[in-house]
């Protein structure tokens, strides 16, 4: 049941990263990264290991989507839900601000790390100044919607399964 | 060794994760251009879950595009309707104005048999009283208007300037029992007085018994008095209801129609001088 949750919440993530996210991109010019968001939620509300192959499983279909370099978002993904499931999450993990500074930085390290791996696996590629643009404009959507996106899948996981999932933040408790 | 991986799965994870993704970016770097069977599996597959799990989304867009529509089309037909409403008001105005041409035209026409010179004037206003009902017309002492001047229609009369104000005047109708003409049967030359009885029945009074008179014979004016010229017609004789008494009872009808009356005609006559001043 709990693997069909989040095969569920996966296919929600992906449609609400390849179409919904799109309305944004009309608004503001850049739309937000739902499956980094969704990573986010899976290693803060899991553990190191749910936020790596959560992670991994969306990037490389995120990976797959945009026809880009196979492997990339996977690794990217897989290694933000990895240190955020390590945060070792205090009473703060529940606080908004604390939810948004770790999306802040997750968005950052995705920008960076995005960065290093393009000068590594692909150095002729030039990237431009709106892509920069475009990256900290989605940094800045993730970090506002952060608190709503997560503390709606929260409550979609407490509704669907109250005992299966386990208590929240298990390293705590 | 299964058993260190047991113990480090976390760490033997992140290692796997780096491996695979940096086989699969070393791979897809090496092929550029060309997908593989993984990759065409894994996109056949998650395109068809998303195809699925866009419905609802399609859904509510196709919805609220609807939505839309319908909102669009009830704030074009709120306009629509007060346009409708504008050009309603605007072609009764043009009918009015069309139908006032015509009766103008038909005022004009007979008015150019007459002798003076006519000034058309609209009706204002309509009183009622004990006497009967009396005209405001929209012409005073300022347009020449003058207190006893004829009133007409194309018909025939109506009645005379009672009041003269500097723009509103008064008619006193043939209907007004304070009203009387000197009228001539037009078949018979015969004389009487046309009025309105105390029942408020219009009447010829004091016509001669030994003249035949017929039911629909034209009364009209006979100039005597000084007011109203010879020959504008007044009424028809309606029926001789009572022949006891000095003279016969007599009912006549008004020529004009008086409920329809919009516009009047003022015959401009000059006052003419009392010669027993």
């Amino acid at each position: 049941m709990i693997v069909l949750f989040y095969i569920i919440l996966a296919i929600l993530t992906i449609v609400l990263h390849t179409s919904v996210a799109d309305y944004f991109s009309i608004w503001i010019g850049a739309r937000p990264d739902a499956i980094l968001l969704t990573t986010v939620f899976l290693g803060l509300h899991r553990d190191r290991e749910t936020g790596l192959i959560g992670g991994f499983s969306l990037g490389i279909v995120e990976d797959v989507l945009s026809g880009g370099l196979l492997g990339f978002n996977a690794l990217l993904k897989g290694l933000i839900g990895h240190y955020t499931g390590g945060l070792k999450p205090s009473m703060t993990a529940r606080f908004v601000v604390f939810q948004c500074a770790v999306v802040f930085f997750a968005s950052i390290f995705n920008i960076l790390f995005s960065f290093l791996l393009v000068r590594i696996f692909l150095p002729d590629q030039f990237l431009t100044i709106s892509y920069w643009i475009d990256s900290i404009k989605t940094a800045g959507l993730n970090v506002v919607l952060a608190p709503f996106v997560i503390s709606l899948m929260g409550k979609m996981e407490e509704k669907v399964l109250p005992s299966e999932a386990g208590t929240p933040y298990p390293e705590r408790s | 060794m299964f058993q260190f991986l047991a113990e480090r799965r976390s760490l033997a994870l992140l290692v796997g994760l780096f491996v695979v993704c940096f086989s699969l970016m070393t791979l897809s770097v090496r092929f550029r251009g060309q997908s593989t069977l993984v990759e065409r599996a894994l996109l056949s597959l998650v395109g068809s879950a998303i195809q699925v799990a866009d419905i609802p989304r399609k859904w509510s867009v196709e919805l609220w595009q609807k939505y839309q529509l319908l909102k669009n089309a009830h704030e074009e037909n709120i306009e629509l309707k007060q346009k409708l409403q504008s050009l309603s008001a605007n072609h009764a105005q043009m009918q009015e104005l069309k139908l006032e041409i015509a009766r103008l035209e038909k005022l004009l026409g007979a008015s150019q048999n007459l002798e003076a010179p006519v000034r058309l004037a609209r009706i204002v206003a309509r009183q009622k009283s004990i006497y009967g009902e009396s005209l405001l017309i929209g012409l005073g002492s300022r347009d020449g208007v003058r207190k006893n001047m004829p009133v007409m229609h194309q018909a025939g009369l109506v009645g005379r300037i009672s009041r003269v104000g500097n723009n509103v005047s008064q008619v006193l109708t043939l209907l007004d029992s304070r009203s009387a003409v000197n009228v001539i049967a037009q078949r018979s030359r015969a004389q009487g007085v046309f009025a309105i009885s105390s029942e408020g029945e219009s009447e010829v009074r004091y016509m001669p018994f030994h003249v035949e008179m017929k039911r629909g014979d034209l009364l009209i004016s006979s100039g005597l008095g000084g007011i109203f010229p010879k020959g504008l017609p007044v009424a028809h004789l309606a029926e001789v209801t009572d022949v006891r008494g000095l003279f016969p009872k007599i009912k006549a009808k008004a020529i004009v129609d008086f409920s329809n009356l919009e516009e009047v005609m003022i015959l401009m006559t000059k006052p003419k001088e009392n010669p027993w001043k």
